[in-house]
């Protein structure tokens, strides 16, 4: 079964190559640039994963992930920060989210999150 | 307790430059993710060749964020020597004021309605940068993601700065007393403050 996964960032131009690369890769993938966006998709979606931006204006990712937990409690999110900080990625495993990966992505780091996490 | 202006420059080093490295991580993300589609399109795919269209994609888009980073690293480095004149000055107000919105972009989606003139102050750099700092706080609504305008006007002895708020704001009595102390002047109307400087 092909796994359907939630991108949201707000930087256009990664978050649609990412998905494109993970097409690639046999996902099926949506792209939100914004919480808000995301929120609306989750509601009319079955999504088998979330990889969710932290920093993003407007909503930012850890009060998505509250929302996110609140309309789908099982989703799995998995967290992209491009923080040198690991203080928010922990602040977000903590709301409940499974992981966090930084930025810049290395591909396999996501491909092995997101095959642990179907498997789950 | 408040912090003293001293104190606060150094905060906004971090809160400047938060924003700013955020933005570069973004950079290279997505220039690591356009080299990871064109290697995927020629080792997964199977083809052997890339298509035309999607190279000058990859190229189009590596090359406005190589302008993005190099844009960010400039202001970077403005930043950094900007104390270098000394607390007495001088200070070019337009380029601090085009350096601290393109740092804080992300953060308060900050627009210059014009290019900002170039226009000499004798004022502390750095304090300088944390009064623009701390108008285009008051003024942005980041919860909103909306843009906050700011409009440079080079008078024959001053330059006014006007940040365009969203809601009807106050005027804190710190950022007036700075201003003064920068040999300036604040002023407020509904949605708008209004930094004014003395060139010289």
């Amino acid at each position: 079964m092909t796994t359907h996964v939630l991108l949201i960032d707000d930087e256009q131009e990664f978050v649609t190559t990412l998905a494109e690369r993970l097409d690639i890769r046999g996902f099926s993938t949506a792209t939100a640039e914004d919480g808000d966006t995301g929120l609306a998709l989750i509601r009319q979606e079955t999504f088998d994963v979330v990889i969710l931006d932290l920093l993003m204006p407007g909503m930012n990712g850890l009060e998505t992930l509250k929302h996110i937990r609140h309309i789908a409690p099982e989703l799995p999110v998995i967290l992209l920060t491009g923080h040198g900080s690991t203080r928010e990625g922990m602040e977000g495993m903590r709301l409940g989210a499974v992981d966090y990966l930084m930025k810049p992505l290395a591909i396999e780091d996501l491909l092995d999150k997101l095959k642990e996490v179907v498997a789950s | 307790m408040s912090l003293t202006p001293d104190q606060e420059t150094t905060v906004l080093m971090g809160a400047v430059t938060a924003p700013a490295t955020h933005d570069l991580m973004n950079v290279l993300a997505i220039i690591n993710e356009h080299a990871g589609l064109l290697s995927d399109l020629l080792h997964l795919k199977g083809s052997g060749e890339l298509p035309p269209e999607q190279l000058e994609k990859s190229i189009a888009a590596v090359e406005a964020q190589v302008a993005r980073g190099r844009e960010l690293l400039a202001r970077l480095n403005s930043l950094a020597h900007a104390p270098d004149p000394g607390p007495g000055g001088p200070a070019d107000a337009g380029a601090a004021l085009e350096e601290v919105v393109c740092l804080t972009r992300r953060r308060f989606h900050g627009r210059l309605t014009a290019p900002a003139p170039s226009a000499t102050v004798q004022a502390d750099p750095m304090k300088l940068r944390l009064l623009i700092f701390r108008l285009l706080e008051a003024a942005s609504h980041p919860q909103q993601a909306r843009e906050t305008d700011i409009t440079p006007t080079l008078g024959e002895s001053t330059l006014a700065l006007t940040f365009q708020g969203h809601d009807a704001m106050e005027l804190p009595g710190a950022l007036s007393a700075l201003a003064q102390d920068l040999g300036g002047s604040l002023s407020r109307t509904h949605h708008t403050l209004c930094l004014t400087l003395k060139r010289g």
